[in-house]
């Protein structure tokens, strides 16, 4: 039986699950497939979304219309802003959701998402048609013909559970691997890698003694992730911390010698960030604790997330070990931790659209191209999906962000010109503009190009440009009037709030009645902050508005797909094999990729601009 | 894996340089090319810029110091795109000389003007279409070549001790910001962190070592391309006459009346390969006539803006005004007229008779060995114009970071402004060391949930 669609997405996790939406939004005709159509966007790891760096991706992908953030605001347990103390810049929103409340709410607004057909199913191989379409198989029986596919596979392909000396093979803990799809890739030209990854032992909350752990509740005013999102739905509950000491860190150890870490059983490569505890005690021995956060599952669940204790260790190592641990001394593990490895493809093979070079038609999200995390993901397979929907209409548009524009330009132009050897995972110091991109003004950075691509509706839209012109208004307020400073020297109140001590609350008396309106229309806390962000770093952003100038000019010089590196005289041995290797799009691209000096960029900007001049002289 | 700034030719910046070849000529010519040229270039002179294709003169001063003038220039405008590199570009030649040259260079670094990189007025050429297909591979060759040339000077230069001193300035910024970075992307770790007393104590130290490597800037510089020598003293100890011997020609009235010599000459002398610029000065002495008076204030002047100073005695004038010097290090004693003195009691000072030409040997051997001798003390000092300004570059972002972290600014403005500094030391280190930055947070903290 060969089912018929525009574009199939393959896998619907975090990155399937916003590639489908955004092909959708586009009005492409879109299958997502999965094993188990009722469990979508599961949290295979910790149960939250957001966190440094992540928190900024979520507030870009509600600017580009996604799902995850609604679902995450109305499946949400406990907010916390992290790097409340520094500045708006950096401020970082966190989530603890319900675990199986996220995935039952995304399998709903999956199921009911207009021009989405979920369909269950694994894929296990995929042709390529003479015409350039697709064929994506599922077992004997069934097939499913598209125009374009998106592969958003996460740790399934040929992946591989370590429990100490136990290895079986498996995605998640209960769900089987998908075998041949990596295959298929590889005959077809593809490299892969293999990397790997860990989760703690899940808990029995009713075993854990709490009155021994440190209390932390959530935020009293949240700051949600989505603009539609009005409240939380959810009853609030707090987390807990404790520690671990030298008695844990000693059983640990005698477990080593069966550990697949340290056996050489594990060949993947795992995320330095985020290592496992028996990785933690070994590199920094002379640390005496390490913290755990213990974080709720949900509200009608009594399991427990210990994190900070992601092990492979021998299930029994695993349960005498954490059973040291204040308020873990007759705790139950329910399930226990293990590392997963799987096959990634070093995303240099990707073009900025999430496209591969290699096949027109064929994207890849997620952990398929070496990332960590689920907002990771997420921004990945939003990017893919409405790339994939505007080939398919044969739209010459892409959906491609700056590296000035968000954080997810960021993430996928670190993975194409840098690529990654460990899961790469989102951190604020990987964005050089990094006070420009913040929170606050996700919808006003990139509403405009969600609007124009049909990712977002009018009415979204008209509420991001109202709120612009409200920023204008309040700003141009500031700088209109003019009060002596404490030197005495007359200044504009924008002048003044610049200064470090000085808010806007303290400006107010002198300020316009028209303009205080326009600070009071609504959600006033937020504007407010919004409007000191942008007062304050403004001698910065002006700094690197220069630099994403320059950036923005040289990213319009198209590199010919098939570029004749070797013929160019002058380039030094190291820009000839990257350049050669990673064959980048444009020269921003090529001028991001380490080890490129200036003179290899003016080298082949001059070469790039012979070819121009030739093409002329033939017209 | 942190990019920071695009590597290559950025057009949108304004660049000069000298172009004509660098040494001394009857004139230089330096070109300013960009969208701010005409800007930079008219903000420094005392009128306005000719209209485009003419040539006229004007005087050049720089803008923020008092004593403001630079030299007089010819000025020649032409507007994009009908320019050598297609932009808007000036030129402006100043006299050959070099230290009037780098003063005229760094006004307009100043301004907003970036130093232009290997070929890189040529490039710009080729990309506005101001040159042909063929010449294409030479414009490329070129640069290929000049930058291979500027890479194989870094790397001498690094074999020194610059490398290794901007190295370990660079570590030290980096120790820093990797504390910044890891309060911001790390904040729920259990990592004891620098606080503000111990950043501000490297800061200090930071830009402490930064200082030191620009001090014997100037003199290493001068090496190659000149030191400046004021002759000064009272009236009538000799110092026209010294300032003849020393030119080798007769440029400056020798006459035994006091207060012959107004104006401030100069001439130029080579020691050894070591150009040496002389000025030959009026005798400082309190005097009623209002010319011989403005000839002091010029002699104290040029005495304060000479790299050396050469002050001269004699055992038969009892000086009138002692100038405070202090500031100088380089001063050589010399007293002239040495047939009437009774005793050579001052054992630092170089005698010389400047009727029968003694001891000018001697001290020819005192001006180079003291031109040298800071030349081999200065070995984690720079001598390059381009890391001259790269270290100045590190130090305004150091010193706006010491009032950053003073104000209590959030450390994500700190790590800004240590960013910059330390992209500005990598010109000198040849490294990319935001790259690496998570790295190094990675290998020396434990990290991770």
């Amino acid at each position: 039986m060969t089912i018929k669609c525009d574009i199939i997405v393959v896998g619907g996790g975090h990155a399937g699950c916003e590639a489908a939406a955004a092909a959708a939004r586009l009005g492409v005709d879109t299958i997502l497939l999965s094993a188990d159509p009722m469990a979508l966007g599961r949290m295979s790891c910790n149960p939250a979304i957001g966190g440094i760096a992540k928190g900024h991706l979520v507030m870009e992908i509600d600017a580009l219309g996604g799902v995850m953030p609604e679902i995450t605001d109305r499946t949400a347990i406990q907010y916390r802003v992290l790097n409340r103390s520094k500045g708006l810049a950096v401020w970082s929103p966190r989530a603890q959701c319900d675990r199986e409340l996220y995935s039952s709410e995304m399998s709903r607004v999956m199921h009911a998402y207009k021009n989405v057909r979920v369909e269950s199913g694994v894929a296990n191989g995929i042709k390529v048609h003479e015409d350039g379409t697709f064929g994506v198989f599922l077992d004997k029986e069934r097939r499913i013909h598209s125009k374009a596919v998106v592969l958003s596979c996460g740790t399934f392909l040929n992946g591989l559970m370590h429990y100490g000396e136990i290895s079986t093979q498996g995605g998640r803990i209960g769900e089987a691997p998908v075998n041949g799809l990596t295959e298929s890739l590889l005959n077809k030209g593809f490299k892969s890698g293999r990397l790997k990854t860990g989760t703690p032992p899940r808990l029995d909350g009713r075993t854990i003694d709490y009155t021994l752990l440190e209390r932390q509740d959530g935020d009293a005013n949240p700051i949600l992730f989505s603009v539609n999102s009005e409240k939380t739905h959810l009853p609030q509950i707090p987390c807990w911390i404790t520690y671990t000491n030298p008695d844990v860190h000693k059983i640990l150890e005698s477990g080593l010698d069966r550990s697949p870490l340290y056996t050489g059983r594990i060949k993947g490569i795992g995320p330095r960030y985020c290592p496992s505890i028996e990785d933690k005690i070994v590199r920094f021995a002379d640390k005496e604790r390490h913290t755990i956060f213990v974080e709720p599952e949900g509200v009608h669940t009594d399991l427990v997330y210990p994190n900070g204790f992601s092990t492979s260790l021998p299930e029994a190592i695993q349960l005498e070990a954490i059973r040291k641990i204040p308020g873990f001394e007759t705790v139950e593990i329910v399930t226990p931790g293990y590392a997963v490895e799987y096959d990634f493809f070093p995303p240099h093979q990707l073009r900025h659209s999430l496209e591969t070079k290699l096949i027109p038609g064929l994207y890849f999200a997620g952990q398929i191209n070496g990332t960590s995390g689920y907002e990771e993901a997420a921004a990945q397979g939003l990017v893919a999906g409405c790339n994939a929907a505007l080939a398919v209409r044969k739209d010459d548009r892409t959906l491609q962000i700056g590296r000035d524009e968000g954080y997810i330009g960021v993430l996928i132009d670190d993975l194409i010109t840098r690529g990654t050897e460990e899961p790469y995972r989102m951190f604020t110091s990987r964005a050089e503009f990094r006070l420009k991109l913040r929170l606050d003004n996700a919808h006003s950075r990139l509403a405009s190009k969600a609007h124009g691509l049909g990712l977002i509706d009018n009415q979204r839209f008209a509420y991001s440009v109202q709120e612009d012109e409200r920023l204008k208004v309040v700003l141009d307020g500031l700088k209109a009037i003019r009060r002596p400073a404490k030197s005495g020297e007359k200044m504009t109140l924008y002048e003044l709030l610049k200064r470090p001590d000085v808010k806007l609350d303290d400006l107010m008396p002198y300020l316009e009645q028209s303009v205080l309106d326009r600070i009071n229309e609504n959600r006033t806390t937020e504007f407010i902050r919004k409007v000191e962000a942008e007062v304050k770093y403004s001698g910065y952003l002006k700094r690197q508005a220069y630099r994403a100038a320059d950036q923005q000019r040289n990213r319009g010089k198209v590199v010919p797909k098939d570029f004749k590196y070797y013929n160019i005289k002058g380039l030094s041995a190291e820009g000839l094999e990257k350049f050669s290797r990673i064959r980048p799009d444009n020269i921003g691209e090529a001028s991001n990729i380490p080890g490129i000096t200036p003179s290899d960029i003016a080298v082949l900007l001059i070469h790039l601009k012979r070819l121009d001049g030739r093409g002329t002289k033939k017209k | 894996m942190i990019p920071h700034q695009i590597a290559g030719y950025s057009e949108s910046t304004t660049i000069v340089a000298e172009a004509t070849p660098q040494g001394r000529g009857g004139i230089s010519i330096l070109r300013i090319s960009g969208k701010d040229a005409f800007n930079i270039v008219s903000n420094l002179l005392d009128r306005d810029l000719p209209k485009p294709n003419r040539t006229t003169y004007a005087k050049l001063s720089n803008n923020n110091t008092l004593d403001s003038f630079i030299d007089d220039v010819m000025v020649s405008v032409y507007e994009s795109p009908r320019s050598y590199t297609g932009e808007d570009v000036v030129e402006v030649s100043t006299h050959g000389n070099p230290i009037l040259v780098n003063e005229a260079l760094e006004a307009f670094y100043k301004e907003g003007a970036h130093p232009a990189k290997p070929g890189e007025f040529t490039l710009r050429a080729f990309l506005n279409n101001r040159m042909d297909l063929i010449q294409a591979e030479a414009v490329s060759d070129l640069i290929a070549s000049k930058s291979k040339e500027a890479a194989r000077q870094a790397r001498k230069q690094l074999d020194g001790g610059v490398g290794k001193t901007a190295n370990q300035i660079s570590d030290m910024m980096m120790n820093i910001l990797s504390s910044c970075e890891l309060e911001l992307d790390f904040t729920e770790e259990d990592i004891i962190l620098l606080n503000r007393e111990e950043k501000l104590l490297i800061v200090e130290r930071i830009i402490n070592d930064l200082r030191r490597m620009i001090s014997g800037y100037s003199r290493a510089r001068n090496l190659r391309k000149g030191v400046s020598v004021a002759i000064v003293g009272s009236p009538n100890v000799g110092k026209s006459s010294l300032f003849n011997i020393l030119a080798n020609e007769e440029i400056a009235i020798v006459h035994h009346t006091p207060g012959t010599t107004r104006d401030v000459l100069e001439a130029v002398c080579e020691i050894n390969g070591v150009h040496f610029t002389l000025y030959d000065t009026a005798g400082m002495r309190i005097t009623p006539d209002e010319i011989e008076d403005e000839g002091v204030t010029r002699a104290i002047r040029k005495a304060e803006s000479a790299d050396m100073i050469i002050s001269v005695s004699a055992p038969d004038i009892k000086d009138q005004i002692i100038v405070n010097m202090t500031r100088k290090t380089d001063i050589i004693e010399v007293i002239n007229k040495s047939d009437l003195a009774t005793e050579r009691k001052e054992e630092n000072a170089t005698y010389i008779c400047s009727t029968d030409g003694s001891g000018i040997e001697e001290l020819k051997d005192e001006l180079f060995r003291r031109v040298v001798k800071d030349e081999k003390q200065g070995q984690g000092t720079i001598s390059r114009e381009r890391h001259y300004n790269a270290v100045q570059c590190a130090i305004k972002a150091m010193k706006e970071c010491r009032e950053d972290i003073d104000q209590g600014q959030p450390e994500e403005i700190v790590a800004e402004q240590l960013r910059e500094a330390v992209s500005a030391m990598d010109e000198l280190t040849g490294k990319k060391r935001l790259d690496g930055l998570l790295e190094e947070i990675f290998s020396e903290f434990c990290i991770g949930k």
